[in-house]
């Protein structure tokens, strides 16, 4: 998972027209925001989840390998080429085909999905301030929290957080810049710190350990799925589907000079998702070693035993720097709705929100599958975007039709959006197939219904009448 | 002055690199590896600011 923090430095301005060529930013710019923006907090919660869903280590290490070059090849093949032809925002393009109507609709769920997101990032900030109070942590099966103190904890870690996205966060950006690369260390660092600890010599000890100690396999804890190759795979193919397949990175790669840039993106998949993961994954195993009934996933207490002080401070930077972006965006997608409310506020209002889901720590207990469902929910407007650019015009249809038509709301990205999203929620009542691999058939489902939709509404009529306008 | 944060900082990230390794070669002690990572941190937050391009 990751954060934006970097896409308002680029992406402030033409957010209604396309980048000029002459402002097209290098490949490296593109590498750095991949490596910093998927090393977050967020890696801290997944690494440790792969073991307490039983999975083994050949399916991390070959599932984390085949899962994220497939999402490698999703940017640069799907979204990166849609990007630098037309080199819109993703928002801008929702509203050329659906009007400003559906962007609102998108802005408020992807307002409410973030705030969610950001709830991850707060508590595991939390985590960190709780290290010198001694707080035990929650159970791994816990729903709510088991102190007040905790609840105190996180209500001032996200009030803080809130006040200075709400501030604006330039600052934070600039911080966030320098810490990237301490971060990317760390993680390695500690990663390293934790094979010591877990007996770890030789490469032979590691793939000993690995499958005996860390990646056990067998069954999943209490209220797991059972996490198999394919369920690593498709968790991390699909765990950034938002911005691939679900377009979000169109605001990025619209100042990119070539659609080869996408493969930046390989920076962060085996960085952040690769190394990063496999680390946290060291982190939890280490814990475990050391008291086999603790297995709550508490990141705070997990790096202070590894690094100290050091990791501590690891960990309230990685939600610190990335809660804020998040719940800035939150506010901003918030605040477009009525563009009359004051964007502080709003994101105070977002912050509160983000940090009232912090308190349960269920939802980061349960964060492989919020993530899924956070990719799964903003997937379907990817789909339309992609057939939008690619088969309108070859079937004789129009592309951009509330543009064109000058409609405010045009019904088959709607239509498209809600009716995959109930065919996923069918998919997985009546077939029990689970959410990490919905979002495939969702998105074939959303790519088709909005092809006929619009083959059956779009009208010639409407094309003249917008033209006239 | 530049350029000697900038040392400082290259400083700070081969103190981390190099206290890790010592701990993973058995040379220092656990705790001496924390002091040490946490000298590195200091290091580089207080002096990076300085010299990374904004």
């Amino acid at each position: 998972m990751e954060d934006k923090q970097t896409e308002p430095n680029v992406v402030i301005e033409y957010e209604r027209q396309p980048v000029p060529e002459e402002k097209t930013k290098p490949f490296r710019t593109f590498l750095g925001i991949f490596s910093s923006e998927h090393v977050a907090a967020t890696e801290l919660l997944i690494g440790s989840l792969f073991i307490a869903s039983g999975s083994s280590a050949f399916d991390v290490f070959v599932g984390l390998l085949i899962g994220n070059t497939l999402a490698v090849l999703s940017w640069t093949f799907v979204t990166a080429p849609i990007a630098v032809k037309k080199r819109l925002t993703l928002y801008y393009q929702i509203e050329k085909i659906g009007g400003a109507r559906l962007v609102d609709m998108y802005n408020f769920v992807n307002g409410t999905l973030w705030c969610f997101i950001g709830a991850a990032m707060i508590y595991v900030s939390a985590t960190a301030v709780c290290v010198p109070f001694h707080l035990k942590m929650p159970e791994l099966t816990a729903i709510g929290p088991n102190s007040i103190w905790l609840v105190i904890i996180v209500f001032a870690v996200g009030a803080v957080i809130s006040y200075i996205a709400a501030k604006g966060y330039d600052s934070v950006a600039r911080f966030a810049e320098i810490s990237a690369p301490w971060m990317i260390l760390m993680f390695i660092l500690m990663g390293i710190i934790a094979m010591v600890q877990l007996g770890m010599k030789t490469p032979s000890d590691f793939w000993e350990k690995a499958q005996r100690v860390i990646w056990k396999g067998g069954a999943p804890e209490d209220g797991y799925a059972k996490f198999t190759i394919w369920h690593v795979i498709f968790f991390s193919w699909f765990g950034n589907i938002a911005w691939h397949l679900g377009m979000g990175d169109l605001s990025l790669f619209r100042y990119a000079k070539k659609y080869t840039y996408g493969f930046a993106s390989a920076t962060g998949m085996y960085l952040g998702h690769y190394v990063a993961w496999i680390a946290c994954g060291l982190f939890y195993a280490v814990q475990l070693s050391k008291d086999p009934a603790n297995k709550s996933i508490a990141p705070g207490p997990m790096a202070n035993s590894i690094a100290g002080i050091a990791g501590v401070i690891l960990v309230l930077f990685s939600g610190w720097t990335t809660a804020n972006p998040v719940i800035y965006r939150a506010g901003l997608a918030f605040q477009s709705l009525r563009p009359k409310w004051p964007r502080f506020k709003v994101t105070l209002i977002a912050g509160f929100i983000a940090s009232f889901i912090a308190i349960f720590p269920f939802f980061c207990n349960k964060f492989l599958a919020v993530a899924a469902l956070y990719g799964l929910i903003l997937m379907p407007m990817g789909a339309v975007i992609f057939v939008d650019h690619y088969l309108m015009k070859r079937l004789c249809m129009s592309e951009f039709y509330a543009e064109k038509t000058g409609l405010k709301f045009y019904l088959p990205p709607l239509l498209a959006w809600i009716i995959a999203l109930a065919a996923c929620v069918w998919l997985n009542k009546s077939f029990g197939i689970e959410v990490y691999f919905l979002a495939l058939p969702g998105w074939f489902i959303a790519a088709i219904l909005y092809l006929l939709l619009s083959k059956m509404m779009q009208k010639r009529t409407d094309l003249i009448k917008g033209v006239k306008k | 002055m530049k350029k000697i944060l900038f040392a400082i900082s290259i400083l700070s990230i081969a103190v981390l690199v190099a206290s890790t390794l010592f701990y993973f070669w058995g040379e220092i002690e656990f705790s001496t590896n924390k002091s040490l990572l946490l000298v590195g941190t200091i290091g580089w937050f207080a002096t990076t600011p300085f010299w990374i391009k904004k």
